[in-house]
This record gives structure tokens, sequence and C-alpha cells, in this order.
């Protein structure tokens, strides 16, 4: 059991005491609003229909969650099957779906904590298929048919669960870090950045993110030649004005909230204890690892903060400083994001005009 | 009388390249193992702890047992979570053995994966993550394992009303399981079809793997589709209610009492 494929995405599901109760906490805070506004959005007019489709969507994430997948050498290893969903069903559907399907997971069977439920839910419901469906949309304009948009399915896919395992690394890492009681002994998950990160993405980016990536073109693939009809309406999104507009404004409005819970929740990591999110300095880092020398890119050459130090601003509480960072870490990467959409869409004029 | 052609004669011996499909078999005996559990009757139980907890409403039993876990996993001191594993062991010892089986088998899985992964921080100087994680472990997963096999799913489901569940959520978790069951079986019966036919070695092991994905999901979409039309026919509008147990009953009062004393202690300790 202990080097077979399948606890590579058992770390997926976090049990509950891997985490302390407040960070569980946190992400249950982070996750209501989500799931209230995808609920809300994919039932918007509550029709039995809807209904029905939910709670088949949500049975096969269930299913595809616990379907071995073939690797190589004879082995199976188990996809998520949140960026198959997202393609097949749109992001907020996936979410739903899959979040009643880790609540099930965890009530009926007890695989992965209650307590880590919002945790969970926050990696495979929420970071992976809206990356996944982003990348997509994103990747559609200049991957468009063919053998390209396969492998647009494929990095959606890829990326998607790669960005859910780096969210685990990071709920698990920052444990050691936050929580220990006088001795310095752990309370919860005793590894710290420099084991999990490694730990949940060298498989990932090796194994299982290339298992996930195959399964979903293989799925999606089938699906589009066997039964096109169902999903013209979501994996094909249409890049001119149609009726997808609007369920991509849906889409951005509750990015955009998400994006300001995440901004406003950032505080909490001070509230929690002393440092926070990869602060921590050289002699943290010893105290937190058992080491007793300081890796030499952690001493010297590893900030995470170059630009804004220690995410407060000289003169400012560090709360301040804190949703300030924030605020514009959020506003840069959404700078980032509009250019790049603007020089797609300016080389799309050129080409039109030609 | 006709003879019979040449060809037809001769010995044929093909013996097919060995091959392993393991992924078949690993997802039959899954799938097998999980419908077993989601169709199963509720065991009977005689134990006594069982038929007092029956009486509490599963509205309050569903924050009774995050609530105990949450105490067992914030308590720096250990003290409160061998207590806690003692309370759990007797109520485990006073249940019929099948259910202790049924009870035990995952909690342990979850203690080895816990044990596993933590057993290695001792040379980081990390002595007690291990022990801490894996009598943590146990106790979290056996309150819920010993909470989903003694009350009925659907009572369990229509108990996350108490925590504030809206009905539409209660449905959607409902008509999920109701799924599970019936997409389960198909998966079960395309396996066996897929299982049947590969013959000697498959070496597109993956497609089929995704066709097997692939026509679950459009068995999902016509099977909701049916189900959404026959429940048209039978008058529903979309809107489903959730009967609310009373809460203010003996065993309620007892059972919250008793939560109020464990979380107490849990202060106490620290």
């Amino acid at each position: 059991m202990l080097y077979d494929p399948q606890s590579v995405t058992l770390a997926m599901h976090i049990p509950d005491n891997f985490i302390s109760p407040s960070t569980g906490a946190v992400f249950w805070v982070i996750m209501i609003p989500v799931w209230v506004l995808c609920f809300r959005s994919v039932i918007r007019n509550s029709t039995p229909e809807k209904m029905a489709y939910l709670g088949a969507g949500a049975a096969f994430s269930f299913l595809i969650m616990m379907f071995n997948v073939p690797t190589p050498g004879g082995t199976t290893a188990h996809g998520v099957g949140g960026a198959l969903i997202a393609l097949l069903l749109g992001p907020q559907y996936a979410t739903v779906a899959v979040s009643v399907a880790l609540l099930l997971q965890a009530l009926l069977f007890g695989d992965g904590g209650l307590i880590t439920l919002g945790a969970n839910c926050f990696n495979m419901a929420f970071v992976l298929p809206f990356v996944a469906y982003g990348l997509y949309v994103g990747l559609r304009k200049i991957l468009p048919d063919g053998w390209k948009e396969r492998v647009a399915e494929f990095i959606a896919g890829y990326i998607g669960i790669t960005l859910a395992a780096f969210c685990v690394a990071l709920e698990l890492g920052v444990q050691p870090l936050l929580f220990r009681d006088a001795a310095g002994q752990a309370l919860y998950f005793p590894f710290s950045f420099t084991v999990t990160i490694p730990a949940m993405l060298i498989p990932h980016l090796a194994v299982a993110g290339v298992v996930e990536g195959l399964v979903t073109v293989v799925v999606v693939e089938f699906v589009r030649r066997t039964a096109p009809e169902i999903i013209e309406a979501n994996a094909r999104v249409t890049t001119s004005d149609g009726p997808a507009s609007s369920a991509h404004s849906g889409l951005r409005t509750s990015a955009w909230i998400a994006l300001g819970v995440v901004a406003l929740l950032s505080p909490l990591g001070l509230i929690a204890t002393g440092d926070a999110w990869g602060e921590w300095g050289a002699e943290d880092f010893m105290a937190a690892t058992g080491l007793d020398y300081v890796p030499q890119y952690i001493a010297h050459g590893f900030t995470w903060n170059a630009l804004l130090p220690d995410y407060s601003l000289a003169g400012l509480p560090d709360i301040v400083g804190y949703i300030l960072s924030a605020v514009i870490g959020i506003a840069v990467m959404t700078i980032v994001f509009r250019l790049l959409a603007l020089a797609v869409r300016d080389r799309k004029a050129v080409g039109a005009k030609a | 009388m006709a003879s019979l052609p040449a060809w037809l004669g001769e010995p044929e011996r093909y013996e097919p390249v060995d091959d392993r499909s393991s992924f078949i078999e690993h997802n039959l005996a899954h799938l097998g193992g999980m419908l077993e559990q989601v169709g199963a009757p509720l065991p009977v139980t005689h134990s006594p702890v069982d038929r007092a907890l029956c009486a509490v409403s599963p509205s309050l039993r569903i924050i009774g047992v995050p609530a105990a876990i949450v105490c067992v996993n914030a308590t720096r001191n250990m003290l409160f979570a061998y207590v806690m594993l003692a309370v759990v062991l007797v109520m485990l010892a006073m249940r019929p053995a099948r259910m202790i089986v049924a009870i035990v088998k995952p909690a342990l899985a979850v203690c080895v994966l816990s044990f596993i992964l933590s057993a290695p921080s001792v040379f980081i100087g990390q002595y007690s993550a291990p022990v801490r994680l894996v009598v943590k472990a146990f106790v979290a997963v056996s309150l819920v394992i010993a909470l989903a096999r003694t009350v009925p799913w659907n009572h369990l489901i229509a108990g996350l009303k108490g925590v504030g569940c809206p009905d539409s959520v209660i449905y959607v978790c409902d008509v999920t399981v109701q799924f599970i069951d019936i997409l389960g079986r198909s998966m079960v019966s395309l396996l066996d079809a897929l299982r049947l036919r590969s013959v000697g070695r498959d070496s597109h092991k993956l497609m089929s793997a995704g066709r097997v994905m692939g026509a679950l999901f459009l068995r999902a979409n016509t099977q909701a589709k049916q189900m959404a039309e026959a429940m048209v026919c039978r008058g529903f509008n979309g809107h489903y209610h959730v009967r609310r147990d009373p809460l203010v009953t003996v065993p309620n009062a007892i059972y919250a009492l008793v939560i109020a004393a464990m979380i107490a202690f849990a202060v106490y300790c620290g």
C-alpha cells in the first residue's frame, strides 16, 4: 500500500487532525460564499430538470473520484475528475457536484475529514475546476480546434490538479510553523513547506497530473464524438458574444467575490500566531524544521516577499499591511490577465483585417 | 455426407498474450464494496449504546460528532485525546462484532496512513507527532463511521437541515445517493462487459477506461432527464420540503448535556 500510486492521490483528501481547527474554519468561511454563489448560479430557476441533473452530476463525480485509472506497468491511480466535470458541465456546476460528492464521502464513508471538508472542497471543488476551466477558456483562444484543443484540455487538467496539490502542500506545510507546543513539538502535521511542497508536487507533476490531463482529454473527446449536443453549451465556449457571455459574466462575478473574500481573510494568518506564509526568517526555519543548518536558498536568496517586505508596509499596523498586500497582489494579477486578454484580442483583430 | 473443410479440421492453439488489466478488477472490487455499503440495510444493532443514541435526533448528532472532533483536534494536552480514545473504545466494545469490524477497518486504514506519513518526522525532532496523529485519527474516524453505520443515510442527510443546510441541498444529496447506486450498477455492468471482451494484450487501456467514464456520463444524463420527467409527472415543481424533527426531547437534552460536559472538559484540559 505504501508504494501504491493510489496513496499519491489519497493525499488530496486531508483527514481530520492534519490541520488545525482554525485552519479548517478559515476554509469553511472561504467556501460558504463560494458554495452559495455556485449553487445559486446553477439552480437560478429551480426546475425539476436542474435538480435531477445536479444529483446525477454529483453521483458521476463521486464515481469518477473512486475510479481507478490504468497507468503504465499494470498499476492504477485515482484521478479527481474535477477538470473533466468543469469542462463538461461548467465550473460552478463542478464546484457543487464535487462538493456534494466530498460531503457524502466524508459523512457516509469516513473518507476525508469533516472539519477539513472546507479545505478539501477548496482544493478539489474550487481551485481545480475553476483553474482548469479558466485555463481552457483562455487557451481555446490560441488553440482553437483539432489536436490543439486536446492540448488545451490536457493542460487544463494537468495544471488544475497540480495547483490543487500545491494548495494541499501549503495547507499542510503551514501547520508546523503556526502550531507548536511549548516544547516545540508540532501539534498537527509535522512537516513544513520544505517537505510538503516537493512531496505533493513531484508525484503530481510526474504522474497524477498526467493521468488527470489524459483522462480529461479522452472523456471529453468521447462525449464530444457521441453526444456533441451535450457538450456544445459548456466545453465549446464560443469566443463571440453569444449566449455563453451570460454564463461568463456569472463566472466573473463569482471569481471576483472569491478573490475579495480571500483578500479579507488574509489577516487571519496574523491572528493565528506569529509568522505566516513564507515569512519566516532563518532562525524560524531552524526552529520549525529542527535542522541545525539553514539551506542556502532560505538563508539568502529565497524571498517570497521581495517587493513588499514582510507584507507590512512601513509605519502601518500589520493587519492593514496584510490587506493592502492582498489588494495589491490581486490587482497586479488582474492587470496582467487583462493585458494578456487585450493582446489576444488585438491579434485577432489584426487577423480579421488581413 | 458433407465433409468438413480442411482448415476446420486443423487443430488450433490460440494463446492470447498475457495482460494485466488490473484497473478493471480494481474498479469492480472497489465499486462492489461501495455499492454494498450504499445499498446495505441498516445492521440491526443490539448494543445498548446505539439504542440510546438512536433516540437522539440525527441533526443534533451531526453537530455533536464534529464538536467532539474539534475538541480532540484543538486540545494540546493529550490527556483529553486519551480520555476520548477510552470512551470511543468502550462504546466500540459494546457493539456487535460485525459492527466492530465495519468501524475498525476504515479507522485503522486512516491510522496506518497517518503513521506512515508522520513517522519520518521523528528524524527532524518531532517525536510526538506520530502518536498524536494516530490517536486523534482513530478517535475522529471511528466517531464518524459509527455515526454513518448506525443512522440510515436518508435520516443522516435530512439531519443536515439542523445545521442550516437549505432543503434544495438536502434534496440534491438524497438524489445523489440514489444516483450513486444506479450509476454504480451501470458502471459495474460496463466494466463486466469490458472484462469479457478484453482478450489478449490491450495497449489502449486508458482509452477503454475513458470510454467507460464517457459512457457513464451519457448514462447519467439520460437517467437525470428521465427522472426529472417522471418527477414532473408526479407533480414535483422543484421545491422540496424536509420535515424538521422536534429538537426538544429528553434524549436530545441528555445528549446536549454530555456534549457540553465534553467541551467543558476539553477547555479544562487545554
